[in-house]
C-alpha cells in the first residue's frame, strides 16, 4: 500500500478506535491505580497488587501510544525507531487491556448486547495498536 | 534538542491539555461575549472591560491554533517566518489568561470558596504551551532535522 495512503488510514484508525479508549481507558486506569493506592495498608495482598500494576501497565500503554503515534503521523517511519522500552510499555498496555476485551465479549454474549461498549475501556486501541506494530514488523 | 521530539510533544500536550483548554476558554469567553450582548447585568465600566476580556480571550485561543499548527506543519522555520499578527494575538490572550488567574485567586480567598480554583482550567494551561511556542521561536535550543537522505 501507498506510504501515504497508510497514514491516512492509521489517522482514521487512531480516531476512531484509539482516541475513545484513550479518554476512557485512561480515566479507568488512573482510577485503578489511585484505588490500589488507597488500599494500602488496609487492603487484602491481592487487591493492593494487582489494582496498582494494572492501572500502571494501562497508563504505560496509553503513553506509548500516545508517543509511537505521534511519531508515525509526523515523521512516517523514521518515527518509530524508538527506544526498545516504548514498545513494551505498549505491550503492557496491550496485556491490560486484555481482561475488558474478554468481559465484554462473554457480557455481550451471554447478558446483553450492550456489554459491547466495553471495548472502549481499552481493547479498542488494541486495533491502532496492532496497525502500528504490523508497520514495524513490515520494514 | 532535536525539533522532531518538540513536534512529538506538542502534539501530545496539544491533544491532552490544548484542546480540553480551547473547549474550556472558548466557552467562557463566548459566554461572557454573549453577558455583554444581553447587557442586562452589568454596569458602568463592566461592559468594555469584559467585553475586552472576552474577545482577547478568543484571539488568543486562534492565534495559539495557528501558531501550534503552522509549528507542526512547518517546523521552526515555520514560527520564524510566521506573521507578527498571530504572535500579538498570542500575546493578547496570555493577558486574558493572566486576568483569569486573577480573578480566580480573588475570588478563592475573597469568598474562601476552594471551587473556584477550578477555573483556573479555563485558559491558564495554554500560558505553558504559548511559552513552549516562544521559547522555541525566540531561542536556539531547537535544531533542524538532519537533511534526508
Amino acid at each position: 500500500m501507498d506510504e501515504r495512503r497508510l497514514k491516512y488510514l492509521y489517522a482514521v484508525l487512531a480516531v476512531a478506535f484509539g482516541l475513545p479508549s484513550l479518554a476512557v481507558g485512561g480515566v479507568a486506569a488512573t482510577m485503578l491505580l489511585l484505588t490500589g493506592l488507597g488500599q494500602f495498608g488496609h487492603g487484602t495482598l491481592a487487591a493492593v497488587t494487582v489494582m496498582p500494576l494494572w492501572g500502571l501497565a494501562g497508563i504505560a500503554g496509553c503513553l506509548a501510544w500516545l508517543w509511537l503515534s505521534a511519531g508515525y503521523l509526523l515523521q512516517g517511519r523514521a518515527g518509530l525507531q524508538v527506544h526498545r522500552l516504548w514498545w513494551w510499555m505498549l505491550l503492557a498496555g496491550g496485556l491490560a487491556a486484555v481482561p475488558p476485551l474478554g468481559l465484554a465479549l462473554w457480557w455481550s454474549i451471554t447478558v446483553h448486547a450492550e456489554g459491547i461498549a466495553l471495548l472502549l475501556l481499552g481493547p479498542s486501541m488494541l486495533v491502532p495498536a496492532a496497525v502500528l506494530v504490523w508497520i514495524k514488523r513490515r520494514a | 534538542m532535536d525539533e522532531r521530539l518538540h513536534k512529538r510533544g506538542m502534539a501530545i500536550a496539544g491533544l491532552l491539555v490544548g484542546l480540553p483548554t480551547v473547549a474550556a476558554g472558548g466557552t467562557g469567553a463566548v459566554l461572557g461575549l454573549m453577558v455583554v450582548w444581553d447587557g442586562k447585568y452589568l454596569t458602568g465600566d463592566e461592559h468594555t472591560l469584559l467585553l475586552l476580556w472576552s474577545s482577547a480571550g478568543i484571539i488568543g485561543l486562534l492565534s495559539w491554533l495557528w501558531l501550534s499548527g503552522l509549528f507542526l506543519w512547518r517546523g521552526v522555520a515555520g514560527l520564524r517566518q510566521s506573521p507578527v499578527a498571530a504572535w500579538a494575538g498570542l500575546a493578547l490572550g496570555v493577558l486574558a489568561a493572566l486576568g483569569v488567574i486573577a480573578a480566580a485567586l480573588y475570588f478563592t480567598f475573597k469568598h474562601g470558596e476552594i471551587s473556584t480554583l477550578a477555573f483556573l482550567g479555563f485558559g491558564p494551561p495554554l500560558l505553558v504551551m504559548a511559552g513552549h511556542l516562544a521559547w522555541l521561536r525566540w531561542s536556539r535550543v531547537a535544531s533542524p532535522p538532519p537533511a534526508p537522505g
